[in-house]
């Protein structure tokens, strides 16, 4: 883990939601999140920035997969989190929403059918 | 016993019994072969789609479909440069869609959120990892 003094005054906090995000994983998971909040102290650049590219409500929000350490695949869960500020050094990280991923696909596959389906409506009404 | 001949961009096979369909990078239609000529050409066919180094545009285009009489179905053989290629595509387009659903759920989230907001150390113990509280720098 970093020790830089960047590093030192940099905090990491909750949302209350992500909070009950978490309370729904099992331990294992549990164990996993807590680890990621460790390095996250040491680290406001851990994981994979994500608001390189539009929609803008992703900027400056950062990523990490993770799973169950005994578990072979692919992570199936992602940890998201935002620097505050976004640009330059960050004094604080916010854990936003923790969650599978395959629920943020199917979140999207539902956006997506609820907008064409406003769409049809459109045409038609 | 057949043999398979390359013309082109396209795939022909010929057996002693049976004329097979051809597969066209043009139509997009996959060669199909009954099992028996697909066990014959089988060298042939591995060793035109291992030459392949590039992937192509439409996995499609270089795929032989193997079908057995009287059964519903078919197997594929594909070059690995397109099945990788595919993948790999898969992948990208799920990346896509992924942060295209985290975006909404956190802008529903955020724009529902009271805002309420734990310390580390708070989050920690109240997920039942108080263990790692100890971590914390300066705890």
């Amino acid at each position: 883990m970093s020790s830089s003094p960047e590093a030192e005054r940099h905090q990491v906090e909750a949302l209350a939601e992500a909070k009950a995000d978490a309370n729904e994983l099992g331990e294992a998971l549990k164990r996993e999140v807590a680890r990621i909040v460790i390095e996250l102290h040491g680290n406001p650049h851990y994981g994979e920035l994500m608001g390189d590219q539009p929609p803008r409500v992703l900027k400056g929000c950062r990523k990490v997969r993770f799973d169950e350490p005994i578990r072979r695949g692919k992570p199936r869960y992602r940890f998201v989190y935002r620097n505050e500020p976004s640009d330059g050094a960050p004094a604080t990280s916010v854990i936003l929403a923790i969650g599978r991923r395959d629920r943020m696909i199917a979140y999207a596959k539902a956006a997506r059918r609820v907008k064409e389906q406003a769409a049809r409506a459109g045409q038609f009404g | 016993m057949g043999d398979l001949v390359d013309a082109g961009e396209s795939l022909t096979c010929t057996t002693s019994g049976t004329f097979t369909a051809m597969a066209s990078a043009r139509d997009k239609k996959p060669m199909v072969l009954g099992t028996s000529a697909a066990r014959r050409s089988l060298p042939q066919l591995v060793k035109k789609a291992s030459s392949r180094r590039k992937p192509s545009s439409d996995p499609e285009s270089n795929v032989v479909r193997i079908t057995t009489r009287g059964q519903e179905g078919s197997a594929s053989l594909i070059p690995t440069v397109d099945w990788i290629a595919a993948k790999d595509r898969i992948e990208e387009l799920e990346e896509e869609l992924e942060n295209a659903g985290l975006a909404l759920f956190l802008q529903e989230r955020l724009a529902k959120s009271q805002g309420e907001r734990l310390s580390a150390g708070d989050f920690l113990t109240e997920i039942g990892m108080g263990e790692f509280v100890e971590q914390l720098p300066g705890s």
